[in-house]
This record gives structure tokens, sequence and C-alpha cells, in this order.
């Protein structure tokens, strides 16, 4: 979920008019949503695949086309102006640039770009690890301009919103924005910059611009635009998503010669990518009889221009800022939204087959039957736990488990791998709660096992526990001779140690020679570990080793 | 006179008793004192006459005065004045003395001083200790009893009402009220009972004491409900609330899910909860880059899995350039390191993609999961760090858009949702990918449950899979939310789950 914030006033007037309720439905449509609206304010929710719509003026071209208003190429002018890739950061080898002329900035304009800026940089950009964005007035450069890299405490310039100047290594442990981004060039011998022909640094991509030369305001007409990152494809797509924007804000974009090592590139280019669309394939797809001068027309709502029509096939160009066409079922799909999702006559292909559910749902089922008969409720807790509820608090040594790595709730670092911890969870919860307490679960636990893919196998147990004023062993038992008579199971019972039970009232349950499970009343020192004034006795059974489940 | 031989038949052995005691006594004391009655029973069969008009009961409240803590010691030791008094007698003692001597407390004895002091009953001798000493008036009040004494002692025997005391004793109890711990008044309610016209005139037949309680095995047997009436009971009497075992809801919901699922002819799948990244992200082409993959959103072991190299092969080349499938592909280099993490599933969707690896499934198919997932977020009134997910999956040749958005419509009919739309959306793995709102009539708005696609070429041709495959999924604790209600999901999932509404929870359809 991405948010867009504009404004209806500006929609209205770059669009057409329409009403927020019109509005609101074509957004549907199309598979955004208006989320909220605040007198002439609008956050529009958009998906993440479409970054050209992160730009008020990309979604006002999206939205002409869909209505069938006209929109305008982008046009570029040429320039003899030069922009030298030389040794650049290894690990931000790539850059590109332009500049756009006849700008006529107000507050309003330079609040869009900013949020053009970090919302790209936020989500296409990934917080910036693919890439990072830049405006610099252009009366301030002098070119040929370099992009080039160079060690960071020799690298000094003012940056932006600082009073003085400061090497690259300060910056990211004095300024705001060098430090939420310090991660970034984290271990890199060289930082990249650019500079001008006169060697004033002008910005440390991706951290931060200079001051004095990198920063833009209501009087800038003419600016320096360019973006850098790890691969070409995804910075020039979010780079021309901005000039793009500043062409539709009025300006005149003239090209650079950008020159690397090997090669020369014109930048920018707004390239249409041509692609083949078979009717077929559309028609197979959607379940349709378009044929194609329909399709045609749906994707011209779509933005799409279509270079030629035959009886099965079109020509058609991408819009040079959709970044998500990967295949044509991408195409398909804005001819789907073209059409309107809920203008489709639905159907239903019989593909014939016999439902069936598993071993292991129908064991739960009838044991959990058996279990509800008895009076006990039923319990979901959670996988995921803390190795003081699973080990400390039951008294019983750390047995192998399946740890987790970061967690955003402390107190999270393992996966259950036993059940009755997380029952004692529940009864400590519902302390104030009536009793008797009678619980049981049917669940899984993880537990480490070398020979997976996964180093882990899923068990299926089931655990029940018994907590009131004369909770007691043989209540425990009677239950477990219930069940076990039940499923025709004749099993051996041995005494055991376990910390989580009294001495002498804990067993071990044996079936065919192999553990399936042990009970006990449960000890007054765990009852205290988990805040509990009554007593309680518990049974956990290895269900995969009764039933044979894999 | 019918009425009235039906009005005897209703009351209950203890109303039995107590009644025909009404007219002498009007209190539960007497009563009890003559029924030998515990006083609860009476007060039952009372409320119970009273509730059939028998009776009326006019409650009245009396303070009653009984010794508090150090009531009770004062009123064997006398109060610590007197025992200063006592102790002190014609001797000069010093403070230290007069405490060990007294055994009072610090406080008492500075209490005592101060209070002989402005009595001018006490002096001081000087010296190189200071001493005190009675004087003659003091002497004089050595062995009389005060009046709060006198009252310490009535109470010792027997509680006192407060608005019978003597004026002299109302003067005592004021004082001592205002000490520490010596009395409390214990608030008695006191019912005084009257008997209405109607139980006067129940009192005059013959109350049949001979009526069948409890039907038992005895009286079937021997056949005396034949020559015996029985005791009519009051049925629309209260009685105690009763709990028996549920399900959990979120069974009860999954279940209904699991039974149209199979209704549909669906086969249930199921797979593990750790999960390789490889089956999570990579098999179903979910870039390596994408932000799911971040540590914020995912848990992650520390640990690495094993990922199966010849379908690896295939899926890198699916990642890096789209293979035969007609996509361009990402056009990053894959790396199976990134694969090889170990996470728990975000989404039940890695099984599914196993099933398309391990079980080489063959079209026609349709097949169902419903499995716990992962999420590592903050917790929350509307989030966990895992709930369920219920998805389905259909393969076969000439399914379209059009049958998927079909069986979307049969699915929520069957949940009793008719009304729905289809808003489009995206999905790395699906396209189109859309999500299925649904008109809830009892909440009367649009609610959104289901997310959908069909399979991306990318995603399915490593499998081999070469016919459309067309899939939706819903959240469970979702929908079992909306169904029962609830608004907060730590109430209903995990061990924060409250008892109190598992057992009340309604039974929906």
């Amino acid at each position: 979920m991405v948010i867009l914030e504009t404004k209806h006033s500006v929609l209205n007037k770059l669009v057409k008019k329409l009403s927020l309720k019109e509005l609101e439905e074509i957004l549907f449509n199309l598979g955004y949503e208006l989320e909220n609206s605040e007198g002439d304010n609008l956050r529009i929710d958009v998906t993440t695949e479409r970054p050209d719509l992160l730009s008020t003026y990309g979604l006002v071209r999206a939205l002409r086309s869909y209505l069938g208003l006209k929109n305008e190429k982008y046009k570029i002018k040429k320039s003899d102006l030069v922009m030298n890739v030389i040794d650049p950061a290894k690990e931000w080898p790539y850059a590109v640039a332009c500049i756009v002329k006849n700008l006529k900035f107000d507050d309003e304009k330079i609040k869009e770009i900013i949020r053009i800026q970090e919302k790209l940089g936020g989500t296409f950009l990934r917080n910036r690890r693919k890439g990072g964005l830049g405006l610099y007035p252009l009366n301030k450069i002098n070119f040929p301009v370099i992009y080039t890299s160079e060690n960071p405490k020799k690298i000094k310039y003012r940056p932006l919103e600082y009073n003085e100047e400061i090497t690259g290594e300060e910056i990211l442990e004095k300024h705001p924005t060098g430090r939420t981004y310090k991660h970034l060039v984290e271990g890199w011998k060289k930082f990249p910059i650019f500079k001008d022909y006169k060697n004033i640094i002008m910005s440390m991509p991706p951290i931060v611009n200079s001051h004095d030369v990198g920063k833009i305001d209501e009087n800038t007409k003419e600016v320096f635009v360019e973006a850098t990152g790890i691969d070409l494809k995804t910075i020039t797509n979010a780079f021309n998503i901005l000039v793009g924007a500043l062409i539709d804000m009025g300006g005149d974009a003239y090209s650079i010669n950008v020159k690397y090592e090997n090669k020369n590139l014109i930048i920018p280019e707004f390239k249409e990518e041509s692609r083949i669309l078979i009717v077929e394939e559309v028609n197979s797809l959607l379940g349709m009889n378009f044929n194609s001068n329909e399709i045609k027309k749906l994707l011209e709502k779509m933005m799409y221009e279509v270079k030629s029509v035959t009886q099965d096939k079109l020509e058609i160009l991408v819009p040079s800022n959709r970044s998500d066409i990967w295949h044509n079922v991408d195409i398909i799909d804005d001819v789907a939204r073209a059409y309107g999702f809920n203008n489709f006559e639905l159907r239903m292909n019989n593909v014939a087959s016999i439902g069936s559910t598993t071993k292991s749902v129908e064991i739960k089922g009838a044991l959990s039957n058996l279990l509800v008969g008895f009076g006990y409720q039923e319990l979901f807790t959670l996988f995921v736990t803390s190795k003081q509820d699973q080990f400390d608090k039951m008294n019983i040594k750390e047995m192998k488990h399946i740890k987790l790595g970061k967690s955003v709730e402390s107190g999270i670092n393992m996966i259950r791998c036993w059940l009755l911890p997380e029952l004692m969870k529940a009864l400590n919860n519902n302390r104030s709660i009536e009793y008797p307490h009678k619980l049981f679960e049917i669940s899984h636990v993880t537990v480490p096992d070398e020979t997976k893919d996964v180093k882990s196998k899923d068990l299926l147990r089931l655990s029940l526990v018994n907590c009131h004023s004369n909770a007691n062993f043989t209540e425990i038992k009677q239950i477990l001779d219930f069940l076990m008579d039940s499923l025709e199971i004749k099993y051996e019972i041995k005494e055991n140690e376990h910390g989580s039970f009294i001495p002498g009232r804990c067993c071990s349950i044996y079936f065919n020679k192999k553990e399936i499970g042990f009970m006990g009343e449960v000890h007054p020192a765990v009852l205290k570990n988990w805040g509990l004034e009554m007593p309680a006795c518990a049974l956990e059974l290895y269900l995969n080793d009764i039933f044979k489940l894999e | 006179m019918q009425d009235l031989k039906r009005l005897a038949n209703t009351l209950h052995p203890l109303e039995r008793k107590v009644l025909p005691l009404l007219e002498k006594n009007k209190d539960v004391k007497s009563i009890a004192n003559i029924s030998g009655l515990q006083e609860v029973e009476i007060l039952r069969a009372l409320q119970w006459l009273e509730n059939k008009e028998i009776i009326k009961l006019n409650t009245s409240e009396k303070k009653i005065l009984k010794l508090d803590v150090n009531g009770l010691k004062y009123a064997k030791t006398g109060l610590p004045e007197s025992i200063f008094l006592k102790t002190l007698d014609e001797k000069s003692l010093s403070l230290e003395d007069i405490k060990k001597n007294s055994e009072l407390s610090n406080e008492e004895v500075n209490v005592c001083v101060g209070l002989f002091k402005r009595k001018g009953i006490l002096d001081t001798v000087p010296g190189q200790q200071v001493k005190f000493k009675l004087n003659e008036s003091g002497l004089k009040l050595i062995n009389q009893k005060s009046i709060e004494e006198r009252l310490l002692e009535r109470l010792k025997i027997k509680d006192l009402e407060l608005d019978k005391l003597n004026p002299e004793d109302k003067f005592a109890f004021e004082n001592l009220i205002k000490r520490k711990e010596i009395i409390k008044i214990h608030d008695e309610e006191n019912k005084i009972i009257e008997l209405t016209e109607l139980g006067k005139e129940l009192l005059k037949i013959k109350l049949d004491l001979d009526l069948i309680e409890t039907l038992n095995p005895e009286i079937i047997k021997n056949e005396e409900w034949k020559k015996k009436n029985f005791r009519i009971y009051d049925i629309k009497a209260n009685v105690p609330k009763v709990y028996g075992g549920r399900l959990h809801p979120l069974q009860e919901t999954m279940n209904q899910i699991r039974k149209i699922f199979m209704n549909m002819g669906f086969k249930e799948m199921e797979g593990p909860l750790v999960e390789t990244a490889f089956w999570c992200m990579d098999s179903m082409w979910i870039p390596q880059d994408h932000p799911a993959r971040d540590v914020q959103d995912t848990f992650f072991l520390q640990q690495e899995g094993k990922i199966p190299e010849e379908l690896a092969k295939k899926i890198a080349i699916e990642h890096e350039s789209g293979g035969k499938s007609g996509s361009k592909g990402y056009g990053y280099k894959w790396d199976p390191k990134i694969a090889k993490q170990l996470l728990l599933r975000t989404h039940t969707t890695a099984t599914t993609f196993r099933y398309f690896g391990e079980k080489n499934i063959k079209a026609p198919a349709k097949y169902f999961y419903i499995g716990r997932i992962f999420r590592n977020e903050a917790i929350d009134a509307t989030h966990l760090p895992e709930f369920h997910q219920s998805e389905g999956f259909i393969m076969d040749e000439g399914l379209t858009l059009r049958d998927l958005m079909g069986y979307i419509k049969e699915f929520y009919n069957n949940m009793g949702i008719y009304k729905i739309k289809f808003k489009p959306t995206y999905n790395p793995y699906t396209e189109p990918s859309m999500e299925c709102i649904g008109y809830n009539e009892q909440l009367e708005k649009w609610v959104e449950l289901i997310n959908s696609g069909v399979f991306r070429p990318e995603s399915l041709e490593p499998y081999g899979i070469n016919v459309p495959v067309i899939a939706w999924g819903l959240g469970v604790e979702r929908l079992a939310m909306m169904i029962h209600q609830q608004k907060d999901i730590r109430n209903m999932l995990g061990a924060t789950a409250d008892l109190n509404w598992l057992r009340k929870h309604k039974v929906k359809w």
C-alpha cells in the first residue's frame, strides 16, 4: 500500500471536472482506492507496482487516458551539455542526468517534487537501496559535470541545512539524513560524488546534496536532475517519472550526453517498448470474445499506443514509465481493468474432482469431539513463544528447539516444542474467570530435524489441562483411559521424572514400546511461576507416533 | 380454595417448615431457634414465600457494636490508662521504667502522660532523670473503673445495638470509637416478617406435608407417586449457569470453510510451517528484493535450509530472464543463498507451490489448504504475529478470469454472502489479480475478504504446468471476527483468549 497525496482541485483542472463520487468509482475500477478526503486534500491508495502513479502528474495522465482525453508525449530537446562518469563507486556505478528549464516553481510544486522523490525512494527504490534522485539549481553548476567517487575522509562540503563544511565521514555521524542512510554505504572504500567543472562538490549520493549548490527553492527556474544507483534500468525508470512530472509542470527538458568509459547515453530517453499482443491470448485469459478493434480501444484507455491492428494481433507501444510489464499477461490485465472487472459475466467451467481432507484433520476432529463431550474448551495458542515460557517457567531444562532471529515483539525467540506451557499461559490469563478450567488444544509443535530441507518437522500433539480446587492425577488418568479405550490402544505407563510435575505423580505413556506422551499433577512451583493458586493436572500426547503420521 | 391448594403444593419443604412458625414469630433469629434450621435456609424460604406473595418482608438496618482487636485485649487487661495508673501507683518512675513495668507501647505511654498531665493528676519529679508521680487526685483514680471500661466489659459478654445504649454508654462509645481498633460497627440487616392476607388464608388450610420432592427410583418402583402429590416447582425461577466444552470459534469457521471446499470437490493439502525462502517466495516468482522479505515483516531462522537443485536452476532462469514463458524476467542475478534462508511461512501459497514442485499434480485438479502463517509484526487489536489463511486453487484447461470470478461467487454464496464486487489489484505471482468484496447483510457494509488471481506464466513454467491455474485465499480470523463480531483478535487467538467469551460465543450458521 502506497499513498499518493494530491488535491481534488488539481485533478479537476488537469483531468476534467469530476465529483468525489465519480473519482472514487474510476479509481476503484482501475484498482486504486480513495482512502480519504479532507476538503481539497485527497489520499489515494495506489499499488506498489505502478511507481508512475506516485506523482499527481502520472495519475492525471492515467485518468485522462481512461476518460478518452489525449495526453501529450514527453518532448525532449537536445543540448550539447556533457556529464562524465569517471571511476564511479563499484557499489553504486550508474548515473543518469538531464536539465529542465522554464520551470515556474511555487510552494505547492516544490512540495510535489519532494513528495515524488520521497515516495519513489521509499517504495520503488526500496528506501534508496536501489537508487536515489537529486535536483540542483542549474545556475550554480558549471558543465561538464563529473560523477565519480572519493575517499569519504577527503570529501568535504556543506550538506543540506547544515552550518558548516564537514567530511563525508562526518556527514554519516552528524547530519540527520546521513545518520538515516548510513547503513547504505557501510564498508564502502569510496563514496559516490557529483562535482562540477570547478571541482565544487554537488552531492554525495545516495546520502545528501550540498546546501550551497544542491538546494532548490521558489526562485529556481532551471534545474539539473540526476538519478544514481545499482542498476541502470531501475534508476532510469525512477528518473523518467521525476522528469516526466517536471515536464508536465510546464518545464522544457534538455538531454545531456552521459559519457561512460565504454558507452555514451543521451538522457533522458522516454523509450516505449514495442510488443505484439495476440487476440487469442487476451480472450483465453479473460474468457472473452473481444475482436482486435475492441482490444485496441481498451488498450488506449490504459495509455498504450496501438501501432497496427490485424484481425488476430496488435502491435503496441508500452508507455515508457511502466516498469510492471514483464509479460503480455500484464497488458491483458490492463485490458480487463479498462473493460471493468465488474462487467464480466461470471461462469464456472466444470472441473470434475472429488473432495477430501487429510488424516491429521480427521484425527483432530474425532479427538476434539471426545474432549468437548467431557467439557473441555478448545484453544488456539501461538507457535511463536519464548524460552522463558517453554522451559524456565515449566521448571525443566532447555530442550532442542527452533530458534528465531530478530522479532518485532520482545519476548519472542523460538517456536513451541510442546503445547502445555501455552495452555498454562492461557490459565494465567484467565485466572479471574470462573473455575473449573478444562482446556485442550490439538495442534502442531515444531522440533529440529537435520534430515529435512527445512531442518525441522511439525508434530501433531494433543494437550489438555484441568485446573480447579481438586484437580488431581486420578482425573487426568480417567481421561487418558477413556481416550485410549476409544482409540483401542493398549497403553502402559512408567513413572518418570519431569520438572513440571510432582514427583511420584507423573508418568510417561507407552504404546508398542514407544513413548506416546506423558501426564501428571502440575508441580506447585510451576503453578506459582504461572501465578496460579489452583491445582492443575495435565496430559500431552504425541499423535504423530500414535497414528504414524508423516 | 382450589387456588390455595395449588399454592400449598408449590411450597418447598423449607417453606413448609417455616410458614407455620410465622404466626407467632416475626424475625429470623427466633425462627432459627425454634426450627433448628440454618439462617441461610430460612432466608431462602422467606425469599420464596415473598415471591409467592405469602409474606411481606420489611427490612430494617441495625448498627451492632462489636469488640475489635484492641477492644478484645483491653476488655481483659483494662485500658492502657488504668494500667498506667496501676503501674505508677505511689512510686516515682521514669518513662523507661513505666514502659518496662507496664508492657505498654511507646505510643500508649506517651498518650497517657499527655492525658494525665492535662487532667493535672501527674507530677514531674526533678532529678538526674525525669520521673513521674501521681498526686492525690491521681491516686484516687487507681481503683476506679472508667465508663469506657464498663462498656468494654459489657461488650465482652454480648454485642450491643447502638440505638439501645443508655446515655452513659453512648458517651463512652463516642470516646472509644475515636481510638484505634477498639470497637467496630457492624451493619445488620433485620427482616421483619409480616403475613399477607393470602398468607393468613393459607395458614388456615392444612399444609400437605407429604409431597413428592425429588422423583427417585424407589418412588417409581413402589408406585408411591400414585398416592401422593408432586410438589409444584417454580419453573420460572432462575437456575445457576453452566458451561460445556466448546470447539473454538476459529475451528468452527475452519470447519465451515473446509466443508465448502470439500463440497466443491477440493482436496486438502498440508505443508511445513518452517519454510525456505525458496518455497515461500522464489518458487512463485516473487523477486528477491521484494519488501516482504524484509526482517520487519518476516520471522527468519538462524539457519539455512536446502533447496531442490534442478528446480532452482529453472527458477533462476525464470527470475533472471523469464525463460520460455514469454516474460522479460526481472533482469537481476538470482542468488541461491537468499533462497536458502529459513523462515516462518508468510502465506499458505508456499504449500501450494510445494505441491506443484513435489506432488506432480496433473490437471484437472482442485486443492485447498487451511494453515497457520506468520508475520513479524507488533501486537495490537487487529495484529498478532500469526494467524490462519485458507486458499484454494483449480488447475485445468480453459479456465479464465471469468471462471475465477464464478468460483469465488459460488464460494461466497456458500458463506451466505450474495452481493459481491471485484477490484483489480497487484500481486507478484498472479495476473490478473483481484480483491473480492462481499456485502455483509448483518453488518450492512462491504467487507474485503478474498484475494485472488490467475497464476502468472513465470510462476508455473518451472513446474511444466502449461494450463491455467486460478486461485483465491482468505484470512480465517478476519472472517471469524466478522461472524462473531469480535473486535480484538487477542480475545480469540493465542493464550490471551478470553475464556468467558469462548464459553459463551454464539452458534452461527
